[in-house]
């Protein structure tokens, strides 16, 4: 009887085994791929290109643009979603959902509508900053995609930090601003990092709202999707298996930082 | 002195009901009462923590109910510490003294030295033992100079074998605290022999409630009601009153006749009561005749029973004896039985003194 059931253990530990070797030989071949497409010495010249150079920076700069915009709204909105209770608070939970899943090329069509269409919209985009095929506009899409993601994963952070510490630090003479400023965010700073990153990394890769609202121009609003995009449909395939490389590396490094946060802890 | 008066309060499904305290400069009030009775929340209303619906606190003569907790100067160290994360025991410490007023740097080094925390100034609180954060907590809420002291379960976090040392430790803290600040004390515990050995007063609490409050050994001596005699590990039993008078009342528990001492302030009227008796006045006997002498003169209830179980308690052993159909818990000293021997299933005499039987009315 016990060898039949170490038989299924081991049996069952070899599905799992074999399934994660599957995922990750999958992954493998695809991101060596575009390895076969440029040469090395490509890749440096290509970092050096005027081109490549104003996608890298431009999506740096908006993506850093946007997620600063994420954050200096979805810090506070994250906190009261995680320590109040009120009337609608699943409504309003419920509907941070759907920017997540909702496609980001759809949600650049809305944003596209609202400008064209609402008055309200019109008039911004009128009178007080172009969005509309302009580089503000590409900050909007990529806070248009990130901002619901960046308030859920800070709720979880903040969820993480028990409120006693907040509570002691009202009765030692802290007021409640205080307490957050002094107290809560210092205990959630690792998680927050964390956050940043992560949102800094979709916001770099946003492709769908962006090309949508601020179009695809060259030397304009050329983000590193769009550069690939546009050398993809030009034909050129050493540009476009370069330009993957570098996101890939960028994604990397990201990736790289968020574990050596996420190791330590969210520090509580 | 702080002054709790019909404190209604309400923190999700539960509600605090009619709160009165008070709680008396340099002493310890001890909140007690199984979980979930409302300790804590009885602590964050003090504290400013938790909303009250009407009641007020007042502290030191100051009418504290509208003011913010920042404002009202009360060192609170929760359940389990709180101490701030990813910060020094001294980071932790001067968050509370930066706040604080009329504390010079020689008062918080006295204070450091009362908890003897020198040596941990520079250590991550992480790395602390329990122990240490309890004192370390402690410091912290002295560091502001308040002007009450809440304390919640402040052992319940500590392995029971260093609890006791603990509670010893506790009760040395204390009286440390009351020598620098003259200042009450509320201390939330379920643990009974904390109670005892650290509290000067004690609040008993059930469901929200205050069932009783006095001095502990008023509070022992005395329960008034079912809960607390139950709370205390007393004998409770129903009971039925066969006859009063002067001289004392006839009470009928489940077949056993117990005479009483009276029924003090009892309605006439009144038959169904509740006889409490402690389990130290469960005086057991081989002979009808009581074993100790100085027993011999009072009037006293002599019953025969069967021992059904003992245990053994450090210098205590613990006896249930069965009488009839009732069930008696018996304490008694080991030094005590040296002189005989009981064992499960011996017959021995059950001598319990007519003033030591406490008769309440039936709720």
């Amino acid at each position: 009887m016990r060898s039949l059931d170490d038989m299924k253990v081991s049996v069952f530990r070899i599905v799992l085994f074999l399934c994660l070797a599957l995922i990750l030989a999958f992954f493998i071949c695809v991101f060596t791929s575009p390895v076969m497409f440029t040469q090395p010495w490509r890749l440096v010249s290509a970092l050096l290109s005027d081109e490549v150079g104003f996608a890298l920076s431009l999506s740096v700069i908006t993506a850093a643009c946007s997620t600063a915009i994420s954050l200096a709204i979805g810090i506070p909105a994250a906190y009261a979603l995680s320590r109040f209770d009120f009337r609608g608070k699943t409504v309003v939970e419920g509907l941070l959902d759907i920017p997540v899943a909702v496609p980001p090329i759809a949600l650049g069509v809305m944003l596209l509508m609202f400008f064209a269409r609402n008055p309200l919209g019109s008039l911004i985009n009128e009178r007080v900053i172009r969005f509309v095929f302009e580089v503000p506009g590409i900050i909007l899409a990529q806070f248009a995609v990130i901002s619901a993601l960046t308030i859920k994963m800070l709720k979880e952070v903040f969820d993480g930090v028990p409120p006693r510490y907040e509570k002691v630090a009202r009765t030692l003479g802290y007021t409640e601003l205080e307490s957050f400023l002094y107290v809560t965010l210092p205990a959630a700073k690792r998680g927050v990092l964390g956050v940043t990153l992560l949102s800094w990394a979709r916001a770099l890769g946003e492709f769908g709202a962006t090309i949508t609202l601020a179009g695809a121009t060259r030397f304009k609003t050329e983000t590193l999707p769009i550069a690939i995009y546009l050398n993809l449909a030009a034909g050129d395939l050493e540009s476009v298996a370069t330009l993957s490389i570098i996101f890939l590396l960028v994604s990397c490094v990201t990736q790289v930082v968020i574990r050596k946060l996420l190791y330590r802890g969210f520090a509580l | 002195m702080m002054v709790v008066s019909n404190l209604y309060a309400k923190r999700g499904t539960f509600f605090l009901k009619n709160v009165s305290i008070e709680a008396k400069d340099g002493s310890t009030l001890m909140i007690m009462g199984p979980n979930g009775c409302g300790k804590t929340t009885l602590l964050e209303c003090v504290a400013g923590l938790q909303e009250i619906d009407s009641g007020s606190i007042v502290i030191d003569g100051v009418d504290v109910t509208n003011l913010p907790p920042e404002k009202r100067r009360i060192g609170y160290v929760p359940e389990d510490y709180a101490l701030f994360p990813n910060m020094t025991v001294q980071k932790n410490i001067l968050m509370a003294f930066k706040k604080s007023r009329g504390m010079g740097l020689d008062d918080l080094r006295r204070i450091i030295r009362l908890l003897q925390i020198d040596d941990l100034m520079y250590r991550r609180v992480e790395s602390l033992s329990s122990g240490q954060k309890q004192r370390v907590a402690i410091a912290r809420a002295l560091a502001i100079r308040p002007s009450v002291l809440l304390l919640d379960e402040p052992c319940s976090a500590l392995d029971p074998p260093t609890r006791e040392a603990f509670r010893r430790g506790m009760g040395d803290i204390l009286k440390e605290v009351f020598r620098e600040f003259d200042i009450p004390v509320l201390y939330a515990t379920h643990d009974l022999l904390e109670a005892t050995a650290i509290g000067d007063e004690i609040a008993l609490m059930s469901n929200g409630r205050i069932e009783q409050v006095g001095p502990v050994s008023e509070v022992f001596e005395n329960p008034r009601s079912r809960f607390v005699a139950e709370f205390l590990g007393f004998n409770v039993l129903d009971g039925k009153v066969l006859s009063a008078s002067a001289m004392g009342a006839s009470i009928d528990v489940g077949g056993v006749v117990l005479r009483a001492e009276g029924l003090g302030a009892f309605p006439e009227d009144v038959k169904d009561v509740v006889v409490v008796i402690k389990p130290q006045d469960v005086i057991l006997s081989p002979t009808r005749e009581p074993f100790e002498l100085k027993w011999r003169s009072c009037q006293c209830n002599v019953l025969s029973g069967v021992v059904k179980h003992i245990h053994i308690e450090g210098s205590m052993v613990k006896a249930d004896v069965e009488v009839g159909d009732v069930s008696l818990k018996s304490y008694v000293s080991s030094e005590y039985l040296e002189g005989f021997e009981i064992k499960p299933g011996c017959k021995v005499f059950v001598h319990i003194r007519a003033s030591k039987v406490i008769v309440l009315p039936k709720a």
